[in-house]
């Protein structure tokens, strides 16, 4: 074989593929297994990343199915054998059902509205012609904070006594009294979703304006020789353009944010009196406070499945191939 | 052979000399990484190695330990003490894997509730002959020893340090609203004066602090309900959330909520006091000296405005003790670490220790429990702060301890049914009563949890 083959069109290679390599006949059993092993290699190739997917993911999965049905506590010794009594304590606790419900709020209002600020975010940012690259790094800011300092800056932003959010609306007369927006049942849910909006929209932005700069300027000029308004170009090109990315994007924050815990719990702990108490902070108030570790396996698999009906509801209204089979 | 990569031909015999290269590799790197990392530990007995965790986080009182430990290693030459900082939030997580992993260190800090946990778990060897060594229980503060760490007939731990929650309050905010408090403050006294404090929307005259993040709530219901002569729970896993003296408690702190804290008082934590204290946004507040102390260090100004009175009082004082303790985990050299827990007792290592941080941590020890402690310069200044911590510590309990170390106590703090209740009456429009018969219901279940683990 030349030294060059490397260099020969991937389309030439695959015209004249090489014969494959058998075992030499006659060879004993030990020439048999290396032809055998030969032929194989692409499964030796793969195994080592196999079994670490399932040493760094189906075994940590296994073992959490498993302790679902246990007892076990890190402060007790003993673990035993519990059959469903976990999953009947979550299912009996109707602090469970009210979790569900706080998640869903949680969930749904957050990935829409990163979504739609996102996707504003991303069209202004298409339209601009100059700076775009820092306003890109400015406003993608929220995103590079460490969880802790954004909750704190925010618990901080909207004390009821020293929070700059109460000083600006008492002066321009919104409230007539400070609010103690995190310590409030009718505000605390929509304060800590403002903040997860205002954490999570950079990433749609930007990868929703990486979207949209895949979309050939032909067609903007096409539709505009026909005389189309900017609505109907978001409307006719823009978002089925974008429909497999927004859906993929929507899939993937709705799983994030559906398992977040770190901000809920550091701006509000769940409360006040449970009105922020999602799935992970309920999780880890019935089981991981007290380290009853089969009782917060329970919560998981619980989670997964609720998330898995949500995913498939997702997939289901926004696959990819929904337009080419209408 | 296959195609492959950039077209390099990759067959079966290069796959294998790569990986049996790789795999050689990879076994004399480690061969070699266990040579350099033999330092003892691993030879099984332990050799003489020790390894000592502590919470200590701070650096003066890191610094510190680790000149405790270089002094121990000159007095046991061929001793070797490994320290390892292990924070209190990830010690509840650590200790189990240890212990799993066989690496449980040889002494350790540790909370009270804590090490009543690894004691079920067969993680603890007794402290007696530390106990012993020191001098018994008569070396210590009065009954401290017992009250703090005497379970099952065993000494499982022996308090390193004390301290005791008391109400300070800032002079100048309270003297200009006309009140004062008297040392042993009742129930009333300490109402109209936080109502008499109170200047909305700037400045309350006790912020609660009640957020489920933590367990100040629970600790304040305790305070407050060992005041008027009830309990929480008993000896025996009952709850006690419906009784008479928890429901005056509670409708105390409602009161004190509504009438003299402010919006916010759910999600504060104990964490927020100092910026609390010293912004005035709150006249009175639950502390420990070690509030006081930190507040001589960062703010001397307002730490000057700070006095301190006992927890108000009912039938009795509302102390409660927080002992952070010294037990002996099942590691690998336990006679080296019997010494070692005693060396930390040691005149020469004990109120220097003590003294790293002035007013943070008071003295366990009975011969500490005079002018080498107290003279200090910033104890001096708040004689009366340390002479009422050093009486709390007498008279008081740790939470939950009323009869000794309790498997129950941990899990009760840590369910946050406390929390949750008195959230729900402030906020949630939620009775007293409801409230109350609510939580009760969550905490039996979580002390019937824990009773069916002990048998």
């Amino acid at each position: 074989m030349s030294r060059l083959a490397s260099a020969e069109p991937a389309a030439d290679r695959r015209r004249s593929p090489q014969p494959p390599v058998r075992g030499p006949s006659g060879r004993g059993p030990l020439g048999r297994l290396a032809g055998w092993a030969d032929r194989r290699t692409h499964a030796l190739l793969v195994l080592p990343g196999v079994a670490l997917l399932l040493a760094v993911v189906a075994y940590p999965i296994g073992f959490n199915l498993w302790n679902s049905f246990t007892n076990r506590n890190l402060s007790f010794p003993v673990t035993d054998w519990v059959g469903l009594a976990n999953y009947r304590w979550v299912l009996e606790d109707p602090a469970f059902y009210s979790a569900i419900g706080k998640t869903l709020v949680w969930t749904f209002a957050s990935v829409a509205g990163q979504l739609l600020l996102g996707f504003a975010g991303a069209v202004a940012l298409q339209n601009v012609r100059r700076a775009q690259t820092p306003l890109r790094l400015g406003l993608i800011v929220p995103w590079a904070f460490p969880s802790i300092v954004l909750a704190f800056s925010w618990r901080f932003m909207l004390d009821p006594i020293v929070g700059v959010l109460n000083d600006a609306l008492l002066a321009v007369g919104v409230i007539d009294e400070p609010l103690a927006w995190f310590g409030n049942e009718s505000t605390a849910m929509p304060a800590i979703v403002v903040m997860n909006i205002w954490f999570g929209f950079p990433f749609m932005m930007v990868a929703l304006l990486a979207g949209l700069q895949t979309i050939p300027a032909e067609h903007y000029e096409s539709a505009r020789v026909d005389g189309a308004s900017f609505w109907q170009e978001l409307r006719h090109i823009v978002l089925p353009a974008l429909r497999a990315l927004i859906g993929a994007l929507v899939v993937l924050r709705t799983i994030w944010v559906f398992n977040n815990f770190d901000f809920v719990y550091l701006a509000t702990a769940g409360g006040p009196a449970g009105a922020t108490e999602t799935l992970a902070v309920y999780a880890f108030r019935v089981g991981w406070t007290n380290f009853e570790i089969g009782r917060m396996a329970a919560v998981s698999v619980a989670m997964l499945a609720v998330l898995v009906v949500i995913v498939a509801v997702y997939l289901r209204v926004l696959r990819p191939d929904r337009d080419e089979e209408a | 052979m296959i195609g492959s990569v950039n077209g390099a031909p990759l067959s079966r015999r290069t796959f294998v000399r790569g990986v049996l290269g790789a795999a050689a590799a990879g076994t004399v790197g480690a061969a070699l990484s266990g040579c350099g990392s033999d330092d003892g530990a691993s030879s099984g007995d332990g050799g003489g190695k020790l390894v000592f965790w502590h919470n200590y986080t701070q650096e003066a009182r890191v610094d510190f330990m680790r000149q405790v430990a270089d002094r121990f290693e000159q007095s046991h030459p061929g001793t070797t003490v490994e320290i390892e900082v292990v924070p209190f939030p990830q010690f509840p997580t650590k200790w189990p894997a240890a212990q799993a992993a066989g690496s449980l260190p040889d002494v350790t800090t540790v909370l009270p509730e804590q090490a009543v946990s690894m004691w079920h778990a067969g993680a603890l060897n007794p402290m007696g002959p530390v106990l012993d060594e020191l001098g018994g229980g008569s070396a210590f503060i009065p009954g401290l020893v017992d009250k703090i760490g005497l379970y099952e007939g065993e000494h499982i731990l022996l308090p390193h340090y004390v301290h005791n929650r008391l109400l300070a309050h800032r002079k100048d905010l309270l003297s200009a609203a006309g009140a004062s408090l008297p040392e042993r403050p009742t129930w009333d006294q300490v109402l109209t004066a936080a109502q008499a404090a109170t200047r909305e929307p700037d400045q309350f005259g006790w912020m609660l602090k009640l957020s489920a993040a933590d367990t100040g709530g629970g600790y304040l219901l305790y305070m407050l309900t060992h005041s008027a002569g009830g309990r929480l729970f008993d000896g025996d896993g009952k709850a006690m959330l419906d009784t008479a003296e928890v429901k005056r408690a509670t409708e105390f702190l409602v009161e004190i909520g509504r009438t003299a804290s402010g919006p916010g008082q759910v999600n504060y934590n104990i964490n927020d006091n100092f910026s609390l204290i010293n912004a005035g946004t709150t006249v009175l507040a639950e502390v420990s000296g070690a509030e006081i102390g930190t507040a001589a260090i960062e703010a001397p100004d307002i730490a000057a405005q700070l006095a301190t009175t006992f927890m108000p009082t009912d039938v009795n004082p509302g102390h409660l003790i927080g002992a952070i303790s010294v037990a002996l985990p099942k590691g690998r050299n336990p006679t080296l670490a019997q010494e070692f827990a005693a060396f930390l007792y040691a005149e020469e290592n004990y109120v220097p220790f003590l003294h790293t941080i002035p007013l943070f941590m008071f003295p366990s020890l009975a011969a500490a429990n005079g002018p080498a402690f107290f003279d200090h310069p910033t104890i001096a200044q708040y004689q009366a702060t340390a002479q009422q911590t050093m009486t709390g510590v007498e008279e008081g309990f740790a939470p939950g301890f009323e009869d000794g170390p309790s498997p129950y106590a941990g899990p009760v703090f840590a369910s946050h049914a406390i929390e949750q209740a008195l959230q729900s009456i402030l906020v949630g429009g939620a009775s007293v009563d409801g409230a109350l018969s609510a939580a009760n219901q969550t905490l039996q279940s979580t002390l019937d949890s824990v009773s069916s683990r002990l048998g």
